[in-house]
C-alpha cells in the first residue's frame, strides 16, 4: 500500500512538472511571443465559452438578506437579527454552507491580528504611537462578532463552527440543485474607531464638538461565494484582498437616534416616517433637478449636531440584485441630491446624492454630487446604463475611499487652516481653503469609488483572487473620466504620467506577473492598479484604437453584467469582439514581467540599381569620388605644378590610363544582357519602374530591448522637414521577438526617425528611440532646468533644515530597556 | 495675490509650530492607519537609481503615491495642514526621504561611508510625487542600500529600489524587518 501511494505521488509530481511547462523551446533560445494562450487558459465549458461569454449552463448562487439592526450610540455598538434565504443554483449538492464574518478580523486572536508584523530599525525596535493606541483600544474594547444564535426557519439551533473570519453552518438536510434554505443569525459587535484601528468601516469621532459619523461596511454575516471555478471562496479575510460575493435582494431596517440622517445601499422605503415634510418637499424637487439641491442645508446640519436625543427612528431600505449592503448614519450630515437621466437601462432616472459634515465644506457641496453624475455618464458609455436607482457619496473619513452597491465612502476634506497669530487682520476661524491636489483628489476618489459600482459591484469579479480585474479596470476608467472632467486634470500629459511611472516599475527584476494571485502579490499597487490600467490605456489608444476597444470592452461589460467573469473571460471577450489577436498582449502584460523598451538601432539608405552598366558605372564613380577624397599628396603635387613621369613620357600611357576601373567593358554589357534575359517579365518591369521612380530605399533596424512586444509608432522626418507618422503593429515581432528590420521606400531622403514620439507605449528608455540618436533630457535634468521652481525649493529646503536643527522629529514612543534582552 | 499671501502665511505658521515643542496629540493615531484609500492598495514606493550617460551623474528618483506621501508626512510631522500641493509639504517630504534613504559603500560585508547624495527637491506628477537626489562622484562597484521610507508610518509599506547602473537592472525590496541590502553592480 505504502509503495503504491508513493508511486501515485511520484506520477502526480511528474505529471505536474510536465504539464506546468508542456511546451518548451529545447533547442536555441527562441521565444514565441505570439504563441496562442489556448493551452494556458482554462478549458472552455458549458459555464464559460471559448469566446469569453457565459455558457449555456452558467449558474451562480443567490442569497437574499433581511436585517433588523440597531445602532447603540451610547456604547458605539450595533446589534441585529437577520434572516438569509440561500438558493442553490449550482449542479452540486451542498451539505454545509460558509458565511463570511469580516468583523472577526478585528477580534482577539484573529489571524489578521496575530500575524501583524511590526517595524524594526537599526537603532532599535520601534513602537509607533499608532500601534500603541491601537493595542490600547483592543485591550479596552472587545472587537469582532458576538454570534448569539444560528437557527433554522422553525427556530431550531443549527450547528455552526467559526473558523476565524468564516463560519460553517451544517445543514440538517443536503441542499440540492434548485433548492432553497432559510436561516437566521442574531449578532452584535462593538464598532471600531476607524482612525485608531484601521478598517473599511467604523466610526469617525470629532473631538472638537463630540460628534460621530458611523459608517458600516463588512458589518453583517453574509454568504461566502460558491463558484464553478473555485468552489467555496472562503479564504480568510486578512484585510487586504477584498470580496467575492453573491447577488441577492436586501431589506434592511436601521434603527438610529431620531436626529440622524441615514444613507444606505438601495432606496428609502418610509420617507414619511423619517423625514420632515420640508425635507420630503426638497427631496422631490431634487428628483427633477439638474443641479445639486440641499435636502439638509449646512445651517440645519450645524444646528442638528449641537444636541443629541434618546429617541430613535427606523429607516427602511430595499435594494434588489446587489452583492453587498453598506450604510452610514450621523446627525452631522448635510445632504444634497440631483437627478441623472439615462436611456436604455432599468432606471431612466438615478438619484445622485451626497452626505457630508461641515468639516468637508465647501469642497463637498461643490464637487461631490457632480462627480457622482460625471462618473455615471462616462462609465455607462463604456459599459451599460447605471443599473440601480441611487448613487451616493458619503464623506466618512479624511482620506481614502471604499465602494459598495449604490453607496461609497470617500475621503478628502479641506485642510483646517490655522491663522497667523501675529496677523491682526486674520480671521480667527478656519478659512476652508483647499489645494488643487485636494480638489483633484476628491473628484478622483469619488470617480474611483462610484466607478466600482460598475466594476466589481455589477460585473462581479472575484476581488480576493484577482484584484486587478476590478482595481485595474476601474483605475483605467477613472483615468478616462478624469481626463473628461477637465483638461490637465492631475497634470496628466498625453498618457505620459501613468505610462511613465509604470514603465519604471516594469523594469524591476523582482516583480511578479499580474496574473499572480492577490495574496502573493508583492507590489500590490503597481500590479493591482497601475500596470493593468496602463495596459488598457495602451490597448485603447495604440493597439486597438478607440473604436475597436470601446466596442469590445462594452461587450465584456454587458456579457458579464450581474455575472461573475474570470480573467480568461475578459481576455477572450476582448479578442472575440475586437477581431484582433491579442494573445501576445495578454502574454506580455499579464503573464510575464517583461517591460517595453523599443529601440531603433540602425538605418541604411539605398537606391535601386538599374544594373545597367551605362548608368551605374558612372554613378559608382561619382559615389566613390564623394566618399573617398583624392589623396592629399596628389592634390599638392598638382598645386606645386609637379609634372608626372607619365605626362613627361606619353609613351608610358596605355589602356589603363584612358579607362579607370569604372569604364564600361563588353564583359559588363554582356553581363547586363544576361541579367535582363534571366529576369521574368514582371521582374524586368519592376526594375524599370524603380529606375523611373528613383526612390530611396531604407532598411531600418529595431531592437526589442525590454522583451515585451509593442507596436512601433514612428515619426519620419525627411530632409525638407516634412513629418509623417506611421504605426507599425506589434506583429512586426512575430518571427523574431527581439529584433526586426523594416523596409521603407520613400521619395525623399529621410533625415531622422523617432520611435514613440507621443509616448504611448510605456517605453522605459527613450534614449535609444531616435536615429540619428538624440540626447533625451532626463526627468531630473528637466526639473533642474526649471530655475524658478528649483530656487524656491532650495530656499524652502534650507529654511526647513534650519528650523529642524535641534528638533526631535521622532514619531516613535520612547522605549527603555528592561529585563529580558536577547538579540539586538 | 491672495493665494501668494496665503502660502506664506501658512508657512510662517508652520515654522512657529515646528520650533515650539508640541504635545503628541491624537493625530498620532494616523500612524497606523490602514489604507482604505482606493480600496486596498498597499502603500509602497519605487526608487530608481540611474546613471545619466550625458552628464555622468547618478540620478535618484523616489516615486510615491501622493496620498501615501501626504498621510505619511502629516503623521510624521503631526501637521494636518500639510499637502503635497504645497511647496512646503513637498520639501518636508524630500527632507524626510533624505533621512530615510541611504546608499553606502560596502565590501560585501562591512558597511562603509554613506554616499553624499544631493537633495534637489520634489515635484508632483499626476497621482505621484517625485523626490530627486543626485550623486556626482564615482559610484562604487558594490553598494549597501537602506530604504526606510514611510516604514515608520505604514507597517505594510514595501519599498522598491531599482538600480540601473551597468548592464542590467538590480531590484531591491525593503519590507517587514529588513534593513540593509547589498548588491554588486559589476
Amino acid at each position: 500500500m505504502r509503495s503504491q501511494i508513493l508511486t501515485v505521488a511520484v506520477t502526480l509530481l511528474t505529471a505536474t512538472t510536465v504539464s506546468a511547462d508542456a511546451i518548451r523551446q529545447t533547442k536555441s533560445d527562441h521565444y514565441d511571443a505570439f504563441r496562442q494562450l489556448d493551452v494556458d487558459l482554462p478549458t472552455p465549458n458549458v459555464y464559460r465559452t471559448a469566446s469569453g461569454a457565459p455558457g449555456t449552463q452558467y449558474w451562480q448562487q443567490r442569497a437574499d438578506h433581511q436585517i433588523r439592526v440597531t445602532l447603540n450610540e451610547g456604547n458605539q455598538s450595533i446589534s441585529a437579527s437577520q434572516t438569509i434565504q440561500y438558493t442553490n443554483n449550482s449542479p452540486d449538492t451542498l451539505r454545509y454552507i460558509w458565511i463570511q464574518l469580516d468583523q472577526n478580523r478585528f477580534a482577539e486572536g484573529s489571524i489578521a491580528r496575530t500575524t501583524a508584523t511590526t517595524v524594526a530599525s537599526e537603532d532599535g525596535d520601534v513602537l509607533t504611537y499608532g500601534t500603541l493606541a491601537a493595542e490600547q483600544r483592543h485591550a479596552d474594547v472587545a472587537h469582532g462578532f458576538s454570534i448569539d444564535g444560528v437557527t433554522d426557519s422553525r427556530g431550531r439551533d443549527l450547528k455552526h463552527t467559526i473558523v476565524d473570519t468564516m463560519m460553517r453552518i451544517d445543514l440538517p438536510q443536503p441542499l440540492r440543485n434548485g433548492q432553497r434554505t432559510s436561516f437566521s443569525i442574531d449578532w452584535s459587535f462593538n464598532i471600531i474607531e476607524e482612525a485608531i484601528i484601521g478598517g473599511r468601516g467604523g466610526y469617525d469621532y470629532f473631538p472638537e464638538n463630540d460628534t460621530y459619523i458611523y459608517f458600516l461596511a463588512q458589518w453583517f454575516p453574509k454568504l461566502a461565494a460558491y463558484t464553478d471555478y473555485g468552489g467555496w471562496k472562503h479564504q480568510q479575510f486578512l484585510g487586504r484582498g477584498e470580496f467575492t460575493q453573491e447577488f441577492g435582494n436586501y431589506t434592511v431596517e436601521i434603527t438610529v437616534p431620531a436626529d440622524h440622517i441615514v444613507s444606505a445601499t438601495g432606496e428609502l422605503q418610509n420617507e414619511s416616517a423619517v423625514l420632515s415634510s420640508e425635507q420630503r418637499r426638497r427631496l422631490n424637487a431634487a428628483r427633477s433637478s439638474d443641479k445639486p439641491m440641499f435636502i439638509v442645508t449646512p445651517e440645519e446640519a450645524t444646528e442638528n449636531e449641537k444636541e443629541g436625543t434618546t429617541d430613535t427612528r427606523t429607516w427602511i431600505f430595499k435594494a434588489d440584485n446587489v452583492r453587498d449592503f453598506a450604510w452610514s448614519s450621523s446627525r452631522k450630515f448635510i445632504w444634497d441630491a440631483m437627478i441623472h437621466r439615462q436611456e436604455g437601462g432599468d432606471f431612466d432616472e438615478v438619484l445622485a446624492m451626497s452626505f457630508y459634515p461641515q468639516e468637508a465644506e465647501p469642497m463637498w457641496s461643490q464637487y461631490s454630487t457632480h462627480s457622482v453624475v460625471h462618473t455615471l455618464e462616462v462609465y455607462s458609455r463604456f459599459s451599460f446604463p447605471y443599473p440601480y436607482p441611487t448613487a451616493q457619496s458619503v464623506n466618512t473619513w479624511k482620506g481614502g475611499g471604499m465602494e459598495y452597491p449604490m453607496i461609497t465612502f470617500n475621503g478628502r476634506r479641506p485642510e483646517p487652516f490655522e491663522p497667523d497669530e501675529d496677523d491682526p487682520d486674520a480671521d480667527s476661524k478656519p478659512d476652508r481653503t483647499y489645494s488643487r491636489a485636494a480638489k483633484h483628489g476628491l473628484i478622483g476618489v469619488i470617480i474611483h469609488e462610484i466607478g466600482h459600482i460598475y466594476f466589481p459591484m455589477t460585473v462581479n469579479t472575484d476581488e480576493r483572487q484577482w484584484t486587478w480585474m476590478d482595481e485595474g479596470v476601474n483605475s483605467f476608467l477613472q483615468y478616462v473620466a478624469e481626463l473628461e472632467w477637465e483638461e490637465n486634470f492631475h497634470n496628466h500629459r498625453e498618457n505620459y504620467s501613468i505610462l511613465e511611472h509604470i514603465a519604471e516599475y516594469m523594469t524591476s527584476e523582482n516583480q511578479v506577473p499580474i496574473m499572480t494571485q492577490s495574496d502573493s502579490i508583492l507590489q500590490f499597487g503597481p500590479n493591482g492598479y497601475t500596470k493593468p490600467a496602463a495596459s488598457f490605456v495602451v490597448l485603447r489608444e495604440t493597439v486597438l484604437g478607440r473604436e475597436l476597444f470601446d466596442f469590445a470592452f462594452r461587450e465584456y461589460a454587458q456579457r458579464w453584467k450581474f455575472k461573475r467573469p474570470t480573467p480568461s473571460d475578459l481576455f477572450r471577450t476582448l479578442e472575440d469582439a475586437s477581431g484582433v489577436d491579442l494573445d501576445w498582449f495578454w502574454r506580455g502584460w499579464y503573464y510575464s514581467t517583461d517591460h517595453v523598451d523599443i529601440a531603433v538601432t540602425g538605418m541604411r539608405e539605398y537606391k535601386v540599381s538599374t544594373a545597367n552598366p551605362e548608368i551605374e558605372l558612372d554613378l559608382n564613380r561619382q559615389e566613390r569620388a564623394d566618399e573617398i577624397p583624392e589623396t592629399l599628396g596628389q592634390i599638392r603635387n598638382r598645386e606645386e605644378g609637379r609634372v608626372t613621369r607619365a605626362e613627361r613620357f606619353p609613351e608610358l600611357e596605355d589602356f589603363y590610363n584612358e579607362n579607370d576601373e569604372y569604364a564600361i567593358t563588353n564583359a559588363d554589357r554582356n553581363a547586363y544582357t544576361t541579367l535582363l534575359e534571366g529576369l521574368e517579365d514582371w521582374e524586368r518591369a519592376a526594375l524599370e519602374r524603380a529606375a523611373v521612380d528613383d526612390d530611396f530605399v531604407y532598411f531600418v533596424d529595431f531592437k526589442n530591448v525590454g522583451g515585451l512586444v509593442s507596436p512601433l509608432p514612428l515619426l519620419i522626418t525627411d530632409v525638407d522637414g516634412n513629418e509623417e507618422f506611421m504605426m507599425i503593429p506589434a506583429e512586426i515581432w512575430r518571427l523574431n521577438s527581439l529584433a526586426a528590420t523594416k523596409l521603407l521606400i520613400r521619395d525623399k531622403p529621410i533625415a531622422s526617425i523617432r520611435l514613440d514620439p507621443r509616448r504611448e507605449t510605456a517605453d522605459a528608455d527613450f534614449s535609444n528611440n531616435s536615429y540619428p540618436s538624440r540626447i533625451e533630457k532626463s526627468r531630473l535634468e528637466l526639473f533642474k532646468q526649471e530655475d524658478e521652481t528649483r530656487d524656491m525649493m532650495s530656499d524652502m529646503l534650507r529654511t526647513l533644515r534650519e528650523a529642524k536643527d535641534g528638533q526631535d522629529a521622532s514619531s516613535a514612543v520612547p522605549l527603555e530597556r528592561s529585563g529580558n534582552q536577547a538579540g539586538n | 495675490m491672495a493665494r501668494t499671501h496665503r502660502a506664506r502665511y501658512r508657512w510662517n505658521d508652520l515654522v512657529t509650530r515646528l520650533v515650539t515643542k508640541h504635545k503628541l496629540v491624537v493625530g498620532i493615531a494616523m500612524l497606523c492607519i490602514a489604507m482604505p484609500s482606493f480600496a486596498d492598495r498597499q502603500p509602497g514606493s519605487l526608487s530608481t537609481v540611474k546613471i545619466n550617460v550625458a552628464t555622468g551623474n547618478v540620478e535618484i528618483i523616489h516615486r510615491l503615491h501622493n496620498h501615501d506621501a501626504e498621510l505619511g508626512i502629516i503623521a510624521i510631522l503631526k501637521d494636518h495642514s500639510l499637502t503635497m500641493d504645497q511647496l512646503v509639504g513637498r520639501a518636508q517630504l524630500a527632507l524626510y526621504i533624505e533621512d530615510r534613504f541611504t546608499i553606502a559603500v560596502t565590501d560585501g560585508d562591512e558597511i562603509g561611508a554613506p554616499l553624499d547624495l544631493e537633495l534637489l527637491g520634489a515635484e508632483l506628477d499626476g497621482e505621484f510625487v517625485l523626490v530627486y537626489q543626485e550623486f556626482s562622484g564615482t559610484f562604487p562597484a558594490m553598494v549597501a542600500v537602506r530604504n526606510d521610507i514611510l516604514r515608520d508610518v505604514f507597517p505594510e509599506q514595501v519599498n522598491h529600489v531599482n538600480i540601473a547602473i551597468g548592464g542590467s537592472v538590480r531590484s531591491l525590496t525593503f519590507k517587514d524587518r529588513d534593513r540593509w541590502h547589498r548588491t554588486s553592480l559589476e
